[in-house]
């Protein structure tokens, strides 16, 4: 478990993380989600003790980071997949990470073969793709089997088997118990593999909630299809739904669940050829949520114009 | 927990020696020390014949041979400097510190590591071109051999003289961070720090001058000749260990204090 406590760290008279507070619970995926600059890479580093707070704190199963005996087998992280020394042969990489936490040497050849790097290991990191690398950083972070996982940006420069396997990867980690934190800018990446997720922007925490709950409080709707023309809209609408329509005789349905939209369909002798929950795409949820906080906009600058 | 960082020391191994700039560095402060040795030997024995009194009696066979550690003093301060820096620019360090917290041990691994490697590395170095400096000389009997009054002393102060800049190249990579910067401050220290110090001092004083890098690895490698530039051995080890203590204290410091 990790636990942040009014985390806040500040470059000069900037804010790069204001007053966190969270939890991240082992068993499931937590994503960490927000624009660049949102603060999502300084949390990482303050959890793992490289910065230090300005004020706050956050554990690790109760303990700072920097109290951990071997911390690689209690966390492991993945920050930066190009923060390796092109010089170095992938496995002498693992190597010195390994013996910096007393793992035995035959857990290096074991994790570049979960990470399909077990043929590129005399290799020097130099002449790896991004994907590669990606992988490299996953094999780091595995090598000491440890409890608590954080990948900054996993997906980043993965082909898409690569993306399959990280996906499994993390639901596979998170399914065994393990506690999973992943960051991501990318929405479409994160819909599809967490549980939880906590937004941030300009260093604050915008959202603490499950997948599932967020999406439905953000309003999903129905898509309902039926053959020919029929009232259905109308009967809807009379018990309080908002009905659109969509091409193809079809209709958006909110305030009425798929469930009900069926009973009123059958008690009326109407049948339904399509029935279709369709939930919002965190893009938009995570975009009516940030916007007023947006940091980074397009916007002309006062200077421009003048 | 033994008090003994083994796995950092093992660690800071492999790091060191999985580089390639690691026997590269070697490679060419090996080749200049017992080349120019060679070298410098010859040329004497060809003009020692038309050298007057006094370059006759300036003449150190030890010291005169030993130029080529010029170069290799640049190499080892860049070894020391590249085991540090090399981590902050590719982004390394922060793993380093992630898998090790206690980011003091991390230094004192990678400082005994270096350490060590430089002066079996000096010490070879030094042996091998006084060595080769004196079969040259040899030809016109100006040779000398270990047991002679001083000359152990210099080999040994010429390759534990190696050892200290490879530790003050690390302690300024520490302290600085860029390689750039701090290669360039080791290199001020060692090769101008005795001009500035002159500069300053007063007419005749030789206090301040003493205390220059140079003239300390001047006064533990001198044999028969010895120029009042240059401190006795005894302080010019004191000098260096000064600067040792200074500047790996400073950089733990600073280190322990930072964010990465």
């Amino acid at each position: 478990m990790i636990d942040a406590d009014e985390l806040t760290k500040t470059y000069g008279r900037r804010r790069a993380v204001d007053q966190l507070t969270f939890r991240i619970l082992p068993g499931r995926v937590t994503g960490f989600l927000g624009p660049n600059g949102a603060g999502k890479s300084t949390t990482i580093r303050l959890i793992l003790g490289l910065d230090s707070p300005t004020h706050g704190r956050v554990r690790i199963d109760g303990r700072p980071y920097r109290g951990l005996h071997r911390p690689l087998r209690h966390v492991g992280a993945l920050l930066d997949a190009n923060a390796v020394h092109g010089g170095r042969r992938a496995r002498d990489h693992l190597r010195w990470l390994a013996q910096t936490n007393d793992i035995p040497r035959s857990r290096v050849a074991e994790v570049l073969r979960m990470t399909g790097l077990a043929e590129a290991g005399h290799r020097c990191v130099r002449g790896f793709s991004l994907g590669m690398k990606q992988r490299l950083g996953i094999a780091a972070a595995l090598l000491g089997d440890p409890e608590i996982l954080i990948f900054d940006e996993p997906l980043n420069g993965l082909d898409p088997d690569g993306v399959h396997w990280v996906r499994g990867l993390i639901r596979s980690m998170a399914a065994e118990g393990r506690t999973v934190l992943i960051s991501s800018h990318l929405m479409s990446e994160l819909q599809l593999t967490v549980d939880h997720v906590l937004i941030l922007a300009r260093g604050r925490l915008l959202s603490d909630s499950g997948m599932a709950e967020l999406v439905r409080s953000s309003g999903g709707d129905v898509l309902v299809r039926t053959a020919g023309d029929t009232p259905l809209a109308a009967l809807l609408t009379v018990r309080g739904a908002t009905v659109a329509p969509e091409s193809g005789q079809g209709l958006a349905v909110t305030g009425l669940g798929p469930g009900e939209i069926a009973t009123v369909a059958a008690t009326h002798g109407i049948a339904l050829v399509e029935l279709t929950p369709r939930a919002p795409s965190l893009e938009k949820v995570f975009r009516r949520i940030t916007d007023p906080e947006l940091q980074y906009r397009a916007e002309p600058r006062r200077e421009d114009a003048r | 927990m033994t008090l003994f960082p083994t796995g950092l020391v093992a660690a800071e191994w492999t790091k060191l020696r999985s580089v390639r700039s690691t026997p590269l560095i070697l490679a060419v402060a090996t080749v200049a020390t017992i080349a120019i040795a060679v070298l410098q030997a010859r040329s004497t024995i060809g003009a020692w014949d038309g050298w007057g009194a006094r370059a006759r009696a300036e003449f150190d066979p030890v010291f005169t041979t030993f130029t080529g550690f010029q170069v290799a003093q640049l190499a080892f301060g860049l070894l020391g400097v590249l085991a540090v820096t090399t981590e902050y620019s590719t982004g390394t360090i922060r793993a380093t510190f992630a898998a090790a917290p206690r980011r003091g041990r991390v230094l004192a691994a990678k400082l005994l590591v270096l350490g060590t490697v430089a002066l079996v590395a000096g010490q070879a170095l030094a042996f091998a071109a006084f060595f080769a400096g004196q079969f040259v000389l040899a030809g016109k009997h100006l040779d000398v051999a270990l047991g002679d009054p001083n000359v152990l002393r210099a080999v040994l102060g010429q390759g534990f003289y190696l050892g200290t800049v490879t530790i003050l190249g690390a302690a300024i990579g520490t302290l600085l961070r860029h390689t750039a910067g701090a290669t360039a401050l080791t290199t001020g220290l060692l090769f101008l720090s005795i001009m500035v110090l002159k500069a300053v001092s007063p007419d005749g004083s030789k206090a301040l001058i003493h205390w220059a890098l140079a003239a300390a690895g001047e006064g533990l490698t001198w044999t028969t000749f010895h120029d009042p530039d240059w401190p006795t051995a005894g302080f010019a080890l004191v000098v260096c260990l000064t600067y040792l203590t200074v500047s790996v204290t400073a950089a733990a410091w600073r280190l322990t204090r930072r964010d990465v």
